[in-house]
């Protein structure tokens, strides 16, 4: 497929790799929360999105096209995994990559994750929020979580659903969905 | 530390929508792949997808791993321009490599690593080239092994599976409808799961990331075109069915002391 791998073009790739690796990959661990997964659609992101790519005209298109495959990654697999309709981005698919600029997907600016997160988390119940906040910030074990709140293991178990339930029912209702609705804009 | 088990299914595991996402809290917190029930309610899916955005969000140290940036780049670039991987590096892990590593080892520990990462190696990469339905002990693969028997043929009914274990690999020995025999590592190509045996599809299906393989060993779906499972050449000697594998070797690999940086370098 490549026959001339001239020195040009592996520059290219290795400054363009380590320019963007580290984005892509935080993306994604925001996204999906653990090592395996984050590394695991990084990888496949790469693969994809620089296969044929012309490494002499590499330029700011190339960007775009890895956040676009970056956001069609993730989506492809939260519709695999989780079972979640994203119809929109085969759409979006079929079209070409006609978007707002990837840049503005994946810009510091985004409001995305965190203050959508912790604004979800300041409207919860305390009871909830606490919980929440023994898992995933301080990674608290569930006799952990357990011991500091007071609560058997089995009363966690039921609260951590509930809130984890009533955080996902206050996601879809406000306009986060990061990814999805924003194609739409 | 939560006694998280890997998503291989050998924990006895609780169905309810409270077990479940409890499963998949403790796999995030190990920086697992949470394993996400085929048939889950949406709003437990939706809830399982927020426990995975909080702790994405709330945890801090979202750097990738520089073994992990370093295998890809190296990854990437034979793939794309035909480079050969470089010498592996031997400074130490910096942090962050640790608790991957664990995993890692974990896999290693469970026969993953024997089959998924030493598999391409051991048992040649071009094995299901040669996998023929009806001459399952044809099957050419490793030069230098020993058979070991890994079944009495009664225990192995056409149309089923048996999974197997030795020290250099985790596999599934298969019988098929005309009485034949073939054995396939039981690592997933993707990562090197352990993939189970459906018995009523006849396929292999990884509990990780929800990849299939046929019951030749072939990539039937996942999240992109695995390789086949790496096929073990077989053979019948009276009523013992047998394996052919690579004799048990002291590479640095199988050091129990932490791999300095050689467990990378593979696709898992």
């Amino acid at each position: 497929m490549d026959e001339d791998h001239d020195p040009a073009a592996l520059e290219a790739f290795r400054a363009f790799y380590e320019a963007h690796l580290s984005t892509i990959y935080r993306f994604m661990y925001s996204r999906l929360g653990n090592r395996e997964e984050a590394e695991d659609l990084t990888a496949q992101v790469f693969t994809k999105a620089l296969r044929g790519v012309d490494w002499s005209r590499a330029d700011a298109a190339l960007v775009s096209w890895l956040f676009q495959v970056a956001h069609t990654t993730l989506a492809d697999h939260w519709r695999m995994v989780y079972r979640i309709k994203t119809s929109s981005l085969d759409d979006l698919l079929a079209r070409g990559w006609d978007g707002p600029p990837a840049e503005a997907l994946m810009a510091e600016d985004e409001p995305a994750p965190v203050a959508q997160v912790e604004a979800i988390l300041q409207q919860l119940p305390v009871n909830y929020r606490e919980v929440l906040r023994c898992r995933f910030l301080l990674n608290y074990s569930i006799k952990e979580t357990a011991q500091h709140l007071g609560l058997s293991e089995a009363n966690v178990k039921v609260l951590q659903l509930r809130a984890l339930r009533r955080a996902a029912a206050m996601q879809a209702g406000t306009p986060l969905q990061p990814e999805m609705e924003r194609h739409h804009a | 530390m939560p006694d998280y088990v890997t998503p291989n299914g050998s924990h006895p595991l609780d169905t309810t929508p409270e077990g479940q996402l409890e499963q998949a809290i403790t796999a995030l917190q190990g920086e697992h792949a949470p394993s996400v029930p085929a048939d889950i309610a949406p709003d437990d899916a939706a809830a399982l997808r927020m426990a995975a955005l909080l702790r994405g969000t709330l945890a801090d140290d979202a750097a990738p791993d520089p073994a992990f940036a370093r295998d890809l780049r190296a990854r990437l670039e034979r793939d794309l321009f035909a480079v050969a991987p470089a010498p592996p590096p031997t400074a130490p892990q910096p942090r962050g490599t640790s608790r991957r590593g664990l995993l890692r080892s974990g896999l290693a520990a469970a026969g993953g690593l024997a089959a998924g990462v030493a598999g391409g190696a051991l048992l040649g990469h071009d094995l299901t080239a040669a996998s023929n339905p009806g001459t399952s002990g044809n099957v050419a693969l490793v030069a230098h092994g020993a058979w070991q028997t890994v079944a009495h043929i009664t225990q192995v009914a056409p149309g089923t599976a048996l999974r197997f274990t030795t020290p250099q690999v985790v596999g599934h020995l298969v019988r098929y409808d005309d009485g034949s025999f073939a054995a396939f590592s039981a690592a997933c190509t993707h990562m090197g799961c352990i993939v189970a045996w459906d018995g009523t599809q006849r396929t292999f299906d990884c509990p990780c990331h929800n990849g299939r393989f046929t019951d030749r060993g072939q990539f039937l779906s996942g999240t992109y075109a695995y390789r086949p499972l790496p096929q073990i050449q077989t053979r019948v000697v009276g009523e013992a069915v047998q394996v052919f594998l690579p004799a048990p070797t002291a590479p640095a690999s199988s050091a129990p002391t932490p791999p300095p940086s050689g467990g990378y370098g593979h696709e898992g």
